[in-house]
């Protein structure tokens, strides 16, 4: 699963996932791309199970980018533990993601088989998902 | 000359005002071009939407007509086009006027044709470049360029270079700059090399199986997977 190499702190304050993705909102590698349409965190293992469903679905053809990357650790208290004594520990690694953010892209694959592949890893994705082609000046 | 859409000046500067524009169905636009004052113009988001629909879209040129001007009709290349990051409205259109006798630099996008003989072997078709940018004089400007890349065998790359040469057609990208090529499958490789280099440590992977028996059954569901798919002979 992806998580980082290295980092700063190993327990981070929550946060708040306030407006729109700031950028990579739009498919700029692949042909085909999978957006989120609510803020959510994504956990490493989601993406993993995303990739996984992509790639068995498109039976390993085409090339899938991953967009994200679970940066910010998230700490749980051990189960049945009486609240107090400082924060837990950390537990597993998520990616902050905002509405409009190109979470998945593809290419090399028919489009219909694109759409089912996006629509599988939608599945594994905890917010509401969209799948979404290149951005063209019409035409066909 | 037939027109390929009506803009109308918009007096109004500002994000009210644009706002206002899009609740009334138009969408806000502006002329500008060499030795041309800008003008703010809006457009009717139905017709607009039209005319990308059709076979060559928004590529190549256009004959803006517009309203209540003493030079009414105005050749025309979409420079920009703004769109919502989530919804599919268009925000704001750039329209640049263009001189007959002045050399332009337009994105022109690539149409490929044929399947490459890399493929066929078992290959991946990447794609680096969707369109190029081309210098030319307006009369010269391609709506799209068609590639043929069914010559392109397992691990060779069609670069800026390799592209149709066009009369009149200069392309401004790198000629060293890949714009498609065929690689072999590799994807499961990949994918086991960024696993094991962020392997989980075995502190935090302690803690990973506390955290509840579902999680648990999950990770080595997917990893009896992931294994499954590595032991596949490679194509």
């Amino acid at each position: 699963m992806l998580m980082p190499r290295k980092f700063k702190h190993r327990k981070v304050q929550r946060g708040r996932m306030k407006g729109r993705s700031k950028g990579g909102t739009q498919v700029h590698f692949g042909e085909y791309g999978l957006q989120a349409l609510e803020p959510s965190w994504v956990t490493a293992r989601q993406i993993e199970a995303a990739r996984v469903a992509i790639t068995r679905h498109v039976k390993r053809s085409g090339k899938v980018w991953i967009n994200i990357f679970p940066d910010k650790p998230i700490s749980k208290k051990p189960a049945e533990t009486r609240m107090g004594s400082g924060k837990g520990n950390p537990d597993h690694w998520v990616a902050v993601v905002k509405p409009g953010r190109v979470m998945f892209e593809l290419s090399g694959v028919p489009e219909h088989t694109a759409a089912e592949a996006m629509r599988r890893a939608a599945h594994k994705m905890p917010m509401k998902c969209r799948f979404v082609k290149r951005e063209t000046m019409g035409g066909e | 000359m037939e027109v390929d859409i009506i803009a109308a000046p918009r007096g109004e500067k500002g994000k009210e005002a644009v706002k206002k524009i899009r609740r009334q169905g138009r969408i806000p636009a502006v002329i500008y071009g060499h030795t041309f004052d800008s003008i703010p113009v809006s457009v009717d988001e139905r017709s607009f939407k039209a005319l990308m629909r059709r076979e060559k879209g928004l590529h190549g040129l256009l004959t803006l007509k517009l309203e209540g001007a003493e030079e009414s009709e105005h050749t025309v290349v979409v420079k920009e086009l703004q769109r919502h990051p989530i919804k599919d409205h268009i925000l704001h259109v750039d329209f640049q006027r263009i001189r007959s006798d002045e050399k332009l630099h337009a994105v022109v996008s690539l149409r490929f044709t044929g399947e490459p003989v890399g493929v066929k072997a078992g290959g991946i078709l990447q794609h680096y470049l969707y369109e190029v940018t081309v210098e030319c004089l307006p009369k010269d400007l391609p709506e799209e360029i068609e590639v043929d890349i069914s010559g392109l065998n397992l691990k060779q790359n069609l670069r800026v270079n390799d592209l149709p040469s066009l009369p009149g057609v200069a392309y401004v990208n790198s000629p060293e700059e890949i714009v498609a090529a065929v690689t072999p499958k590799r994807v499961r490789e990949a994918a086991r090399v960024v696993e094991e280099l962020f392997e989980v440590p075995v502190e935090e992977a302690t803690a990973g199986e506390e955290a509840g028996e579902e999680a648990a059954e999950e990770a080595t569901g997917e990893g009896e997977e992931s294994e499954a798919q590595e032991s596949e002979p490679g194509e």
